[in-house]
């Protein structure tokens, strides 16, 4: 009789000498350990091919039961299109990723799945921001206190919340606890390291949930490998006006001041000659660390390296840019603003300047706590922040934002806006304005970050 | 640890070198005393974060050879202490400006900042409170065993071997790996030899570095013993490369190494043995027995029969090793062919009468062990060396 166990992440199979042909393709021989081995992941096709092939087994893998008395304790009438996520993903053996917008109720379309199935479940999420506000969802719907892994916390619960920087580290103990395996923002699951999280999980039930699954081809196929296929796709067009905010996207191109125009320009030289002189183009991923590299190696490097941050800075937040700042939030007075920057020197210049509360990851988790209900409840209007807001966390009053500086990614660019587009009793029409320094490296940048459907129409 | 940036190394022929600094040089010796003089001044002076960044920065800058210099720094900075500023409770101060604040914005105000630096509490603000001082050579051994274990980083696997006439250091090295939760396929290689593969249990379905870390955190183990090699495959930037280091790099753990100490009542107990044993022999070479299933055992001391031939090991069990006695009473019961014997520490197993309760399932094992004190005597020894002779040539009969 075959004995599978859990070990490390993975399966171990013993008992046998040779593998049964339906699992060929699943395990491999260990020769370490003079076993057979398994990825934790393909649990269930494994137990379904025995069971299938009347093969006689002893499972000795999971370390978990069903929770009959998980309940939801309030009523949850589903939007449509939540309604009509649920009903593909359980058509679809309970796996599959849910692409919805920012705003569209991702969490409770997880409430959801996780009422439904009624066993444990392990959530991924992306930073601790998301974790607390996880945590306090499910206590919210099942009056179940969740176990916590990540921020300092480590409980686990046959509902536990986790990083996924703290799954991956706890995943190969953890891995046979859970049967519904959650993945928010599930594009940060197929990196080589956080698709580690799936793979040494037994869940043999899955929900990927993000509002920007795209991604390159090899990432994709992992996605679909250890999430299942996109079972349902909403646009944020399809939700605007009514569960989502309706918007507007305003550029405001920022002329640089005589002084920094100056300055930038001989810096840019600078810097970009020395790009040149040694065959840079930012063409390759590994170009960034060839930069490094040369600036550190060579004479003029340091001299590059320096005007390098001198322009950026000027770009991203010179004079011209803290002024239009000034002048949108003057425009917007009481209004729930957030203020994104590309770097937290920015995000401080600006909180220091106009003496505004500043979220980063140096902001310990008691005054991010307090931060964020203050700016709910509307006490502080406006929140400075450089990337830590980027995804997931739940701000609906936040009508205005500013992009003063950022990448040229899609993805920040869409989950920035996002932001501002949940719902909200009395919300006024959300904005966001992005501040484009004119004549820099910027307004490339911008061009760049804006390739999504979501910009193309309400842009002015 | 030292990060990528920190890395020196050499690419040939798809091999990849580490480039060591010789901790004997005076100039190696002069640059690290320069770091550890400006961190030991940093300690006493209470300085802040950025304070000492800025200072260590200015001496990085000053250098010919950046990396080596800032990955010094590193080291050193991985021994020093922060703490928050305590001279202002900014939490408390923030919220009453950003309260004013937001009733500004809130009645079309633009308010200003500039008189007070509410956001003192950054990490650029942090004061020193303790730093564990070292010597430059120990700096620069350091120094060069994290440059080797950083290019471990991008190993996915390893194999190594290592040779020690010291069962106890081997065994050290059996314990990191097993510690590290890695799995290994081992062999003997001649006298007090070793040699394997090691890697994670996910390994086997692919590329992962998830077990880089625990990887490059087996080598201060491994370069504790006196002669050792390894070879490892490094991806970076989708280059394969090759990995050899031996003990010829001269690397030095940091890992204390006491093995060269042999404890009097070893020297007493082999002494006597030799006077009282008549046919046995202690000897010289303990090789470690391979029980499958990543069981490794090495013994102790290892006893050859003058009339058979044949060896018989000897494992001692301490008051710290109760978990791993019942492991390998476990083991008895299945293997009994192994040729083990156990000596027991009466402050694990406090009797005759608890052992016996404890092998009540697997009595023919209590001729196999016994209790002492300590350290075990040459003549309790010796009954169970006979008892073993004993019960082998009548399973030999049976047979």
């Amino acid at each position: 009789m075959i004995l599978i166990q859990f070990q490390s992440g993975t399966l171990t199979l013993s008992g046998i000498d040779t593998l049964p042909d339906c699992l060929q393709h699943l395990a491999k021989p260990d020769p370490r350990c003079g076993n057979f081995r398994a990825r934790a992941c393909d649990y269930a096709p494994i137990v379904l091919a025995l069971l299938a092939n009347g093969i006689k087994f002893c499972d000795q893998v999971r370390d978990y039961a069903p929770l009959t008395d998980l309940h939801l304790c309030m009523q949850i009438t589903p939007h449509p299109h939540q309604q009509q996520a649920l009903d593909a993903w359980k058509k679809n053996q309970c796996r599959g990723i849910a692409a919805l917008p920012t705003g569209a109720g991702k969490t409770i379309l997880a409430m959801l799945a996780i009422a439904h199935l009624q066993r444990p479940a392990l959530i991924l999420v992306p930073t601790i921001d998301l974790l607390t506000q996880w945590c306090g969802v499910i206590e919210k719907f099942f009056h179940y206190a969740p176990g916590m892994l990540g921020g300092g916390a480590r409980e686990i619960k046959p509902i536990t919340v986790s990083t996924y920087d703290s799954a991956l580290l706890n995943i190969e103990f953890i891995g046979n606890r859970f049967a519904l395996l959650i993945a928010d923002e599930c594009h940060h699951l197929p990196s080589p390291e956080n698709r580690l999280c799936a793979a040494m999980s037994i869940a043999p039930f899955r929900l990927g949930l993000s509002a920007t699954p795209e991604l390159n081809e090899e990432y994709s196929a992992v996605m679909k490998e250890l999430l299942g296929d996109v079972v349902c796709e909403i646009n944020i067009s399809e939700l605007t006006g009514t569960v989502l905010s309706s918007y507007d996207v305003v550029k405001i191109p920022v002329e640089l001041s005589g002084d920094e125009a100056a300055v930038y320009a001989r810096n840019r030289a600078v810097y970009t000659a020395f790009l040149r002189r040694w065959g840079i183009n930012f063409s390759h991923p590994s170009d960034w660390a060839d930069f490094l590299i040369a600036s550190a190696r060579y004479p003029s490097g340091k001299e590059a390296f320096q005007a390098f941050l001198t322009q950026r800075r000027i770009a991203r937040a010179g004079k011209a840019k803290l002024d239009a700042v000034a002048q949108i939030l003057l425009r917007h007075p009481g209004e729930s603003t957030i203020i994104f920057t590309a770097d937290n020197d920015a995000a401080y210049e600006i909180g220091r300047k106009f003496v505004l509360p500043v979220l980063t990851h140096h902001t310990k988790a008691a005054e991010r706590k307090d931060f964020l209900d203050r700016f709910r409840s509307g006490e502080y209007p406006i929140l400075v922040t450089s990337k830590v807001l980027n995804e997931g966390v739940d701000v609906p009053a936040a009508a205005v934002g500013i992009v003063v500086s950022g990448s040229g990614s899609v993805r920040e660019h869409v989950q920035r806006l996002g932001r501002i587009l949940r719902p909200a009793p009395d919300k006024p029409r959300a904005v966001l304005y992005e501040l484009v320094s004119a004549n820099t490296s910027e307004e490339s940048i911008s061009e760049r970050r804006r390739a999504h459907n979501a910009y193309r129409r309400r842009s002015c | 640890m030292l990060k990528k940036e920190h890395l020196k190394f050499r690419i040939a022929n798809g091999r990849i070198k580490p480039v060591f600094i010789s901790p004997e040089a005076p100039e190696n010796t002069a640059l690290a005393q320069r770091f550890i003089a400006l961190y030991e001044h940093a300690a006493a002076a209470a300085m802040r974060r950025g304070e000492l960044n800025d200072a260590a920065e200015a001496l990085i800058r000053a250098e010919k050879d950046l990396k080596s210099a800032a990955g010094l720094n590193k080291l050193l900075l991985d021994r020093t202490l922060f703490s928050a500023a305590l001279e202002c409770d900014y939490p408390a101060l923030r919220r009453k400006l950003f309260l004013d604040s937001a009733q500004k914005f809130t009645n079309g105000i633009l308010p200003a900042g500039g008189e007070v630096d509410f956001y003192g509490d950054l990490p650029d603000f942090e004061i020193i409170c303790g730093f564990t001082t070292i010597t430059p050579t120990a700096l620069l051994h350091r120094y060069n065993l994290a440059q080797a274990q950083g290019l471990m980083f991008f190993t996915e696997k390893l194999s190594f071997t290592a040779q020690s006439s010291d069962a106890a250091e081997l065994r050290k090295l059996l314990k990191a790996i097993k510690f590290f939760r890695l799995l290994a396929h081992f062999k003997a290689i001649g006298k007090g030899g070793i040699s394997a593969e090691i890697s994670g249990p996910f390994s086997l379905f692919g590329p992962t570095a998830k077990y880089a870390l625990n990887l490059a955190n087996i080598l201060p183990a491994l370069v504790n013993l006196p002669q050792w090699s390894l070879e490892a495959e490094l991806k970076i930037k989708d280059r394969i490369l090759h990995l050899k280091l031996d003990n010829k790099a001269a690397l030095v753990s940091h890992y204390r190494n006491l093995s060269g100490y042999i404890p009097e009542e070893i020297r007493l107990y082999h002494r006597l043995f030799a006077e009282k044993s008549g046919d046995w022999q202690i000897t010289g070479d303990t090789p470690f027995l391979d029980a499958g299933e990543q069981e490794i055992i090495f013994p102790d001391i290892s006893f050859t029969s003058g009339t058979t031939g044949k060896t018989i090991h000897l494992e001692l069990f301490h008051r710290w090793h109760a978990s791993l006695l019942d492991r390998r009473i476990d083991l008895l019961k299945h293997h009994p062919e192994l040729p083990l014997i156990l000596g027991i520490d009466r402050a694990l197993v406090a009797s005759p009468e608890v052992l016996a309760e404890k092998l009540s399932d697997a009595p023919h094992l209590l001729d196999r062990c016994w209790l002492f004190r300590d350290f075990p005597g040459v003549d309790s020894t010796l009954r169970v060396l006979k008892k073993w002779e004993c019960q082998n040539r009548s399973r030999t009969v049976n047979s």
